[in-house]
C-alpha cells in the first residue's frame, strides 16, 4: 500500500509539474481506472495527491521567503496563511479523490463489461 | 448499491464543483487551480522572491554581453558597451523587479484600467481620454521619431522588459498578475510615452483657477482674485531676489461682493477636463490637500563645511507600494556614467548624478491649461468648429473602453479642435489646450542632461527639449558652480496675459502667440548668497516677473529651508540629511503668537464665552515647541485649532447649501490677520459682529474642547502626534496586505516633509550628494527595489525613511568594484541567438 501511494504521489508531483493542476484529477482518474479492483483507492490517491502538493510546496518553500509569501497571498485573500495551505491542499485532495473514486466506477463497469 | 450510486453522485459534484473553481474565477477570487497548483502557481513565487546569486538572460538585439550587479541595496549596476545597450538591460532589470508596476501604470496612463477592473474604473479612464492623453501619446511618437534619442531609448528599453517577459519561469509571474488572472502584454515604446504624459497629468496645476471661479460665484470676482491671487502674500522666491529675509506682501482684502455668477463656467470647464479628487477640497487651514510637492537645495562650496558642492532633493508624490522610482546606475565606459532614479516604465534616469554634476526637480506648478469657448456647427452632433468666421473640420475620435474579457463596456466619441479636446459643459462647447499634449521630448532632455560635465551644460540641454510639466531644475557640480531654472513651455496669451479666464474660441487672437524666451524663465546661478532653494513657492518675485504663472504657491517650506541655509555657513552632509525631515514649522512660527494675544485680549474684554478652557487652551500651545516631532504633543491642538480658525473665517465662500467646501490658503489667511477688523472675520451663523480675536480665541477653545474630547487629557500620550497623522503607503491595488499604514512620522502641514491629509503623499525619494572630488551620495525612499511582496527587498527601506536617515551609495566605475559583502548577485545579459 505505502508504494503504492509513494508511486502515485510520485506521478503527481511530475503531473502537476509538467501539466499543472489539470495532471491531479487527469491521473487520478487513471489511478482509479487501473486499480479499480484495490479498496481505498479514491483516498489512498487523495492521500498522495497531499503528499505531492506538500513536497511540491516544501521545494517552493526552500528558497527562505515561504513565510513572508504565506503572509502576503493570505493577507490579499483576508485568510489566515494556515487556512490557505490547507485549502491548498484540500483542493489537491478533493481533486484527487473525486476522480479517483470515479475512475474506480469506470474501471469496475469496464470489467463488468468485459466479463 | 444506493451507497455506491451515492458515492458516485457525491464524487461526481465535488469534481464537477472542483473543476469549476479550479478553472473559473468567481467574482474577485482568481481560479484556484492555476492559482493554488505549487509547481507554478502563486507559491512557486517563493522561488522568485531571492535573486540568484548568478542569473543569466538573452535580449535581442543587444551588440554586447551586458553585465549587471546588483549591490547589498538590490541597486543593478548596469555595464553595458553602448547605451542602447544599458537601456535595453535596464528595461529587462527593471521587468524583473517591477513587472506588475509596468502594466498596471500604462494601463492608467492610457485610460484602460477597465480592462482588468471592469466599470468601476471608468471614471479615471475616461478623465484621461477626455483630456486627450492616449491621443496625445501618439502623437508625440510620431512627432519625436524613430531615430531620436528618446525613440532610440524607448525602443531599447521596450526590448529589454520583452526579453524578460518571455524568458520569464511562469514561477516568477507577480502575485498581482495571478490575483487579476492576466498575463503581462508584449510591452511598445509608445507606453514609454503614456507614462511620460501621465506625470505630466500628475503634476498639472489648475486648481488655483477653478477655486477662484467658484469663489467668484459666491463672493464676486474682485474677493476672488484676493483670496485666491495669483502672486503668493509671501515672497521668497526661487530666483533670489536680493532680500535677506521674505517678504510679506499683505494687502487688506477686499469683503465679500455679489456674486458672479458666470463664473461657474470656468469651474465647470476645469472640472470637466479634470474631475479627479486631486482637485478635491483642500483641509482648512493646511497647505494643498495632496501634498504633490518637492524640496530640492544646493549650497555652493563657500558655504559647505567640506568645502565641496551639496546637493539635496526629495520630490513628494503619491507614496506607492512599490515606489514610484527604481534605483539604479547605468555606466558605459567613456560614455555614461549615471546612477538616480528612473520611473518604471521610462528609460531615463529622472533624477541622480554623474560624476561631475547632481540634478533634482522640484514641480513649478504654472498653469499651462487653457479653455476657449467655441462654437459649433451642431451642438449634438458636430463636426465643425468657427474661427475668424470660417468653418474648420473637428477631428473625431473614438474611445471604447474594453472589460477584462474584451468586451465593450463605453463608447465616447471625443472631438478635437487645433487647440485639443473638446467637452460639452453646461450647454456651451468648451476646448482644451495643454502643454502636456504638445510636448514629447522630455525623455531626450534627460537623457542628453545626463551627459553634462557642468550645472550650466545640464540646465541648458534641458531647455532645449523639456516642455512639460515644468519643473524648478536644480543642478550643482563639482567645479563649485549651482544653478536652478524653472524649465518649461511657458505660453504667451493674449490680452493681460493670465490664463485663467475662459478665452473666445471663435477668434484666432484668442490663440497663444509663442512660448516665453529661456531668459525670462525664472533662473540663478551661484548667487550671492550661495545657496539655491526651490519648494513650490512662487518661483520668480512678481516684481521682476515678465511670464504670468498662475499657479497656487505654498510657501511654508521655502521660507523654513531658507531660513536653515541663511543660518548656516558651513552646512554639513548630515545636515543637509536633517534638513530633509526638519520638524520646524515656519507656518506654526507665524500663527501661534495671533492666538495666544487673541486669547490674552479677549480674557482682558471678558467677552470669551468659557474663559477657563481659553485660559487653559493658551497655556498647552504656549508651551508648544512649534515642532512636529512624533512624539510632541502640541502640534495637534494647534492645527485644530487653525482649522477650525479657518472654517469660521472663510464661512462666507461655503454657504451650507452647496457642498462644495472652499478655503483660500493659509498664506491668505495670515494675510487677514493684519486686519483684525475685517468683514471676512464675523460668524455669520450669530447675531454679535465678530473680529479676529473673537474668531482666534473661540477656535481655540473649540478645538482645545475637541481634541481633549478625542485624545484625552493635554498633553498625555493621546496628543502624541505620531498617533494623530501617520503616512499610509498603498500598495498600487490598494490591497490592504501589500500596503504599509499608520506609519508615525515626523513632520507637519508645512513643514519640509510634509504630511497631510490621508498621508498618502510625501517624500518619494531622498537624496543627498557632495560633489568633492571624490563622489558620495546618500539615498533612500519608502519602499524597495523588488515588486514581490514576498522579498526581503519589498519594504526594506521603509526603516530608514522612517527614520529621516540614508544609506551611502555604491557608485562603482567596474563591476570589480563592487566586492564581497557589497555584492549580492550578478546577472549577464547576452545578445539572443
Amino acid at each position: 500500500m505505502i508504494t503504492v501511494l509513494a508511486i502515485v504521489a510520485a506521478i503527481l508531483v511530475g503531473a502537476t509539474w509538467v501539466v499543472g493542476w489539470w495532471g491531479v484529477p487527469l491521473i487520478a482518474a487513471v489511478v482509479g481506472v487501473v486499480l479499480c479492483t484495490r479498496r481505498g483507492i479514491a483516498g489512498l490517491t487523495a492521500l498522495a495527491a497531499v503528499i505531492a502538493w506538500s513536497v511540491l510546496i516544501i521545494v517552493d518553500g526552500a528558497s527562505g521567503r515561504f513565510g513572508a509569501l504565506a503572509r502576503a497571498v493570505a493577507g490579499t485573500l483576508t485568510l489566515p496563511a494556515s487556512v490557505l495551505l490547507t485549502v491548498t491542499l484540500l483542493f489537491s485532495a478533493l481533486l484527487a479523490w473525486s476522480a479517483a473514486a470515479l475512475g474506480v466506477e469506470i474501471g469496475r463497469l469496464r470489467r463488468r463489461r468485459a466479463e | 448499491m444506493i451507497g455506491r450510486t451515492l458515492r458516485v453522485v457525491v464524487a461526481l459534484l465535488v469534481l464537477a464543483g472542483g473543476l469549476f473553481v479550479g478553472a473559473r474565477a468567481i467574482g474577485p477570487a482568481p481560479a484556484l487551480g492555476p492559482f493554488l497548483e505549487p509547481a507554478h502557481g502563486v507559491w512557486s513565487l517563493a522561488r522568485s522572491s531571492t535573486t540568484p546569486a548568478r542569473a543569466e538572460g538573452r535580449i535581442p538585439g543587444l551588440r554586447d554581453s551586458v553585465e549587471v550587479v546588483y549591490d547589498d541595496r538590490a541597486v543593478p549596476h548596469v555595464f553595458a558597451s553602448s547605451e542602447e545597450d544599458a537601456y535595453r538591460a535596464l528595461g529587462f532589470v527593471v521587468a524583473r523587479d517591477r513587472l506588475f508596476q509596468l502594466y498596471v501604470q500604462t494601463l492608467a496612463a492610457s485610460g484602460r484600467l477597465t480592462e482588468i477592473a471592469g466599470a468601476r474604473t471608468l471614471p479615471l479612464d475616461r478623465e484621461m481620454r477626455q483630456l486627450g492623453l492616449p491621443r496625445a501619446a501618439e502623437r508625440a511618437v510620431l512627432r519625436v521619431g524613430d531615430s531620436s534619442t528618446m525613440g532610440r531609448a524607448a525602443r531599447a528599453y521596450a526590448a529589454g522588459i520583452n526579453a524578460y517577459i518571455t524568458s520569464m519561469p511562469a514561477s516568477a509571474l507577480p502575485l498581482e498578475f495571478r490575483l487579476l488572472g492576466v498575463t503581462p502584454p508584449e510591452w511598445k515604446p509608445i507606453d514609454s510615452f503614456y507614462l511620460q504624459n501621465r506625470m505630466g497629468w500628475t503634476l498639472a496645476n489648475i486648481a488655483n483657477e477653478r477655486d477662484r471661479a467658484v469663489a467668484a460665484a459666491r463672493v464676486g470676482r474682485e474677493a476672488a482674485i484676493a483670496l485666491f491671487p495669483d502672486d503668493s502674500p509671501i515672497q521668497e522666491p526661487i530666483q533670489p531676489n536680493g532680500q535677506h529675509a521674505p517678504r510679506f506682501d499683505f494687502h487688506r482684502l477686499p469683503p465679500p461682493g455679489a456674486p458672479d455668477s458666470a463664473s461657474m463656467l470656468v469651474a465647470a470647464a476645469v472640472d470637466a477636463f479634470a474631475p479627479s479628487a486631486r482637485f478635491a477640497e483642500r483641509v482648512p487651514g493646511e497647505p494643498a490637500t495632496r501634498s504633490l510637492a518637492s524640496n530640492n537645495w544646493a549650497v555652493s562650496s563657500s558655504r559647505s563645511a567640506t568645502g565641496h558642492v551639496l546637493l539635496a532633493g526629495d520630490p513628494h508624490l503619491d507614496l506607492t507600494l512599490p515606489s514610484i522610482w527604481y534605483e539604479t546606475h547605468l555606466v558605459v565606459p567613456g560614455a555614461l556614467d549615471i546612477y538616480g532614479v528612473t520611473i518604471p516604465g521610462l528609460p531615463p534616469v529622472v533624477i541622480g548624478f554623474n560624476r561631475d554634476i547632481a540634478w533634482t526637480f522640484t514641480n513649478t506648478g504654472a498653469d499651462v491649461m487653457d479653455v476657449y469657448v467655441e462654437e459649433v456647427d451642431d451642438m449634438r452632433h458636430p463636426t465643425r468648429y468657427r474661427v475668424d468666421g470660417t468653418w474648420r473640420p473637428l477631428e473625431r475620435r473614438v474611445e471604447v473602453y474594453r472589460g477584462r474579457h474584451g468586451e465593450t463596456i463605453a463608447a465616447d466619441t471625443m472631438y478635437y479642435t487645433h487647440r485639443g479636446p473638446l467637452q460639452l459643459v453646461r450647454g456651451r462647447w468648451i476646448s482644451l489646450r495643454w502643454t502636456v499634449l504638445e510636448s514629447g521630448a522630455e525623455g531626450a532632455g534627460f537623457i542628453v542632461g545626463s551627459h553634462a560635465r557642468t550645472a550650466r551644460e545640464f540646465e541648458d540641454a534641458m531647455a532645449a527639449s523639456y516642455q512639460a510639466p515644468a519643473q524648478n531644475m536644480l543642478a550643482a557640480d563639482r567645479g563649485g558652480h549651482i544653478a536652478i531654472r524653472s524649465t518649461g513651455r511657458y505660453p504667451i496669451r493674449p490680452g493681460t496675459g493670465a490664463g485663467s479666464v475662459l478665452f473666445d474660441g471663435t477668434k484666432s487672437a484668442s490663440d497663444w502667440k509663442g512660448d516665453a524666451p529661456v531668459t525670462e524663465w525664472p533662473q540663478a546661478v551661484d548667487p550671492a548668497q550661495g545657496y539655491l532653494a526651490s519648494a513650490n513657492q512662487q518661483p520668480i518675485d512678481p516684481r521682476a516677473a515678465h511670464i504670468w504663472f498662475g499657479g497656487s504657491w505654498d510657501p511654508w517650506r521655502a521660507l523654513r529651508i531658507n531660513e536653515l541655509l541663511r543660518a548656516d555657513s558651513a552646512v554639513t552632509v548630515d545636515e543637509m540629511r536633517q534638513f530633509q525631515t526638519d520638524p520646524g514649522s515656519v507656518r506654526a512660527n507665524l500663527f501661534v503668537p495671533f492666538f495666544l494675544r487673541a486669547a490674552e485680549r479677549v480674557a482682558a474684554r471678558g467677552t470669551g464665552s468659557n474663559p477657563a478652557v481659553l485660559e487653559e487652551a493658551a497655556r498647552v500651545l504656549s508651551r508648544w515647541d512649534r515642532r512636529y516631532t512624533t512624539t510632541n504633543t502640541g502640534a495637534v491642538l494647534f492645527e485644530a485649532a487653525l482649522r477650525e480658525a479657518a472654517v469660521e473665517t472663510w464661512d462666507e465662500l461655503n454657504p451650507q447649501s452647496d457642498g462644495r467646501r472652499l478655503f483660500p490658503s493659509s498664506a491668505v489667511l495670515l494675510e487677514l490677520m493684519s486686519d483684525s477688523a475685517s468683514a471676512w472675520w464675523d460668524d455669520r451663523s450669530t447675531s454679535a459682529v465678530e473680529d479676529r480675536d473673537a474668531i482666534l480665541a473661540s477656535s481655540l477653545v473649540s478645538a482645545f474642547l475637541a481634541t481633549r474630547r478625542s485624545y484625552g487629557a493635554p498633553g498625555g500620550s493621546g496628543w502624541e502626534w505620531r498617533k494623530i497623522r501617520h503616512a499610509n503607503i498603498g500598495h498600487l491595488l490598494q490591497i490592504p496586505a501589500l500596503s504599509a499604514r499608520d506609519l508615525p512620522v515626523q513632520g507637519g502641514p508645512g513643514t519640509l516633509s510634509p504630511s497631510t491629509g490621508n498621508g498618502t503623499q510625501g517624500p518619494s525619494w531622498r537624496m543627498v550628494v557632495e560633489l568633492g572630488p571624490t563622489l558620495h551620495a546618500w539615498t533612500t525612499y519608502p519602499g524597495g527595489q523588488s515588486g514581490n511582496p514576498a522579498s526581503a527587498r519589498y519594504l526594506d527601506r521603509l526603516p530608514q525613511w522612517l527614520a529621516g536617515t540614508l544609506q551611502a551609495v555604491h557608485v562603482p566605475t567596474r563591476p570589480s568594484d563592487l566586492e564581497g559583502s557589497q555584492r549580492e548577485a550578478t546577472l549577464v545579459l547576452r545578445p539572443a541567438r
